[in-house]
């Protein structure tokens, strides 16, 4: 067990390895041996720990092993010349009623958005009701993050709230009138 | 990508990450710490006698103990076996828990109030159960939006894989610690943003399906992934737990059982549940079943089950980094730790690009240490009174942010400061009230990591201090 875990770190290592000397000379060749020695480790990981665990340790550890790279290429920056004035943060009644309506969207709106869809495109996979629901709750979240993404990136937030109310009444309809399992 | 992208994304990245940046830094730190939450249930009673297993006949004389003392109405009853994480026996129902002996003589009734003032302000922020689930839940996806967000926004991602530039006007280095954290640790990220969604999402998916196509049958919808209890018709009887226990070791050897539980107590429902963890699997358990005679059911087939329900199953340890003992356990924490450091980076990224606004400053500062320094006050407080821990910790932090607002010496130095004095005196009071015990594994394993922290932030606080001046 032991001697296992070792080898799938030492793998995790060398990926970090190739990672930063692709990045050190600018190298793709090193840097698709990374991407090579990083599918390795997962796999190390996983013959090592089963592939349940080994998948989480082989994404995550690189997380914390990275460090000691990033450390060895730090760089001391000298002191500012000059601290600058604090700039004045706006509470004007438009701006705080502009984040109220930002938080009502992001939290209430893209929540109903996002539950509606994932659940509307994950009834339509091949999959059993399990299967379904499970691939639901994975995927709300992500919807919800590209959805937030999106609100916010377009310039005129009455349009993307108007898009969400959209894809809610299509998806709401589709969910009522289409049959499911 | 072009500009306008980066910069839209980055736009989106500011606001989730500004506005909601107390829900989620307090979230974060308190499941970095809720991590350990079984140890700190040890910390807090550390004199509770320890053991590695336990025999089938020691369980039925604890329960049988219990159950003579507390014959109140219940509808459960359970046992939490030395195998579960936490290396003691417990008895309990609906309202009282007891540790009991290796003899299965009861001892001390269970208190971890602190560690459920913790828990429950992970899971909930302290809200009504049902909408800070939802809230919490909510934030679980908005830092999987920060994660879609900040890459998107990152210009120079690949350029900047490795950099740390540290001192300066410390604005750099705050950027790069938070970019580095932000790519490296983006999976251990998007884990528990999906994790932690699910705990909030999967009432509201429930009961949207149950009404969709369940007639608001909400039993029958859960029953689609959870197994749902066998139907049973049997004579009311005490149930036979050493039976059940006595059975595990032939019907699953190598899997560690949780805790058992006998569900619909004094019906004729009535069964007997153990779940054991199952070796190299994420799912929570497999459950084995047994009558009220203790004869053997079946599984609640959740090990070798339908993919989709071992993936909602394994939510629970995902989550939380519970599956393969202390090692995943200290990976989760430091990951915690790092996505915390990430909350607190972004925000003051935000704050030094308004050139530090000092009220806003100060708030910030008093938000972050000054929690640590409520969480101290109100473990202190718990150890001598029984003043509800909910309302304490919140009434401190927001006298801390009231001081933030009214004291302009109060920089983040002297929260620093503040928040190690704090952990400080939890470590002094916690030896005055455990005595000898505070020196035992349970207490140090905990009191070592205080004691670091506290020495950390104690000299972090000196030295910008020094910096200031």
């Amino acid at each position: 067990m032991i001697m296992t875990v070792c080898i799938a770190l030492a793998g995790t290592l060398l990926s970090l390895g190739l990672f930063y000397q692709s990045w050190k000379v600018q190298s793709l060749g090193f840097l698709w041996g990374g991407v090579g020695a990083f599918l390795v480790s997962v796999c190390l990981w996983s013959v090592s720990q089963g592939w349940e665990f080994g998948v989480v340790y082989g994404l995550c550890i690189p997380g914390v092993l990275v460090w000691p790279f990033i450390l060895q290429n730090q760089v001391l920056l000298r002191g500012p010349n000059q601290m600058p004035t604090p700039r004045p943060v706006d509470f004007s009644r438009q701006r705080v009623l502009s984040h109220l309506g930002h938080y009502g969207v992001s939290l209430v709106l893209l929540m109903i958005t996002s539950v509606l869809l994932s659940l509307t495109v994950s009834l339509r996979l091949p999959f059993t009701i399990q299967g379904q629901l499970a691939t639901c709750i994975i995927l709300i979240p992500l919807v919800w993050g590209g959805l937030l993404y999106h609100y916010f990136a377009v310039k005129s937030k009455p349009k993307a709230v108007a898009l969400n109310l959209v894809v809610i009444a299509v998806c709401a309809l589709c969910l009522l009138f289409l049959p499911a399992f | 990508m072009d500009k306008i992208t980066k910069q839209n994304a980055l736009n989106g990245h500011t606001w989730i990450g500004v506005f909601l940046s107390v829900g989620l830094y307090l979230v974060c730190l308190s499941g970095t710490l809720a991590v350990f939450y079984q140890e700190f249930e040890r910390w807090e009673q550390p004199e509770i006698t320890e053991m590695q297993d336990v025999s089938p006949d020691v369980v039925e004389r604890a329960m049988g103990q219990f159950m003579a003392a507390h014959p109140q109405e219940t509808d459960h009853f359970y046992v939490v076996f030395p195998t579960s994480g936490i290396p003691r026996l417990v008895v309990e129902n609906d309202h009282a828990a007891y540790f009991a002996d290796q003899e299965g003589n009861l001892i001390d009734e269970e208190n971890v109030k602190f560690t459920n003032m913790l828990v429950d302000l992970h899971l909930y922020l302290n809200l009504p159960a049902s909408w800070g689930m939802i809230l919490v839940g909510a934030l679980g996806a908005m830092i999987c939006g920060l994660v879609i967000t900040g890459i998107i926004a990152h210009k120079r991602i690949s350029k900047d894989a490795f950099k740390l530039r540290r001192k300066g006007s410390g604005q750099q280095a705050q950027t790069d610690l938070h970019n580095r954290i932000g790519l490296w640790a983006a999976p251990f990220h998007l884990i528990i943003g999906v994790t932690g969604a699910y705990f909030g999402m999967a009432g509201v998916l429930l009961t949207l399906v149950s009404q969709l196509y369940f007639d608001g049958d909400r039993d029958a919808a859960t029953a689609q992934i959870f197994t749902p209890d066998p139907v049973l018709e049997q004579t009311i009887d005490v149930p036979d737990i050493k039976k059940a226990v006595d059975q595990m070791a032939t019907l699953a050897p190598d899997h560690q059982p949780i805790f058992l539980a006998v569900h619909e107590v004094n019906s004729s429902d009535q069964f007997i549940e153990i779940f054991a963890k199952v070796p190299g699997k994420l799912i929570y358990s497999e459950n084995y079943r047994f009558d009220t005679k203790g004869n053997y059911l079946g599984t609640a087939g959740y090990e070798n089950g339908n993919w989709g329900k071992q993936a909602v199953y394994a939510m629970y340890r995902l989550h939380f980094g519970d599956f393969a003992g202390i090692p995943s356990k200290l990976l989760y924490f430091v990951l915690g730790i790092m996505l915390t450091v990430l909350c607190i980076s972004g925000v003051e990224i935000w704050l030094a690009k308004k050139a530090n606004p000092p009220v806003l400053s100060r708030l910030w500062a008093a938000t972050v240490w000054g929690s640590i320094a409520a969480l101290a006050i109100t473990a202190i407080v718990d150890l001598f009174t029984t003043l509800p821990l909910v309302a304490v910790f919140w009434l401190l932090l927001a006298l801390c942010c009231i001081c933030a607002m009214t004291l302009p010496t109060m920089t983040k130095p002297r929260w620093q400061q503040l928040s190690g004095v704090s952990v400080i005196a939890l470590l002094a009071c916690y030896t005055l009230y455990h005595g000898s015990d505070a020196f035992n594994l349970p207490a140090l394993q905990i009191n070592l990591l205080l004691l670091g922290f506290a020495g950390w932030v104690m000299w972090r606080g000196h030295t910008l201090l020094k910096r200031q001046r």
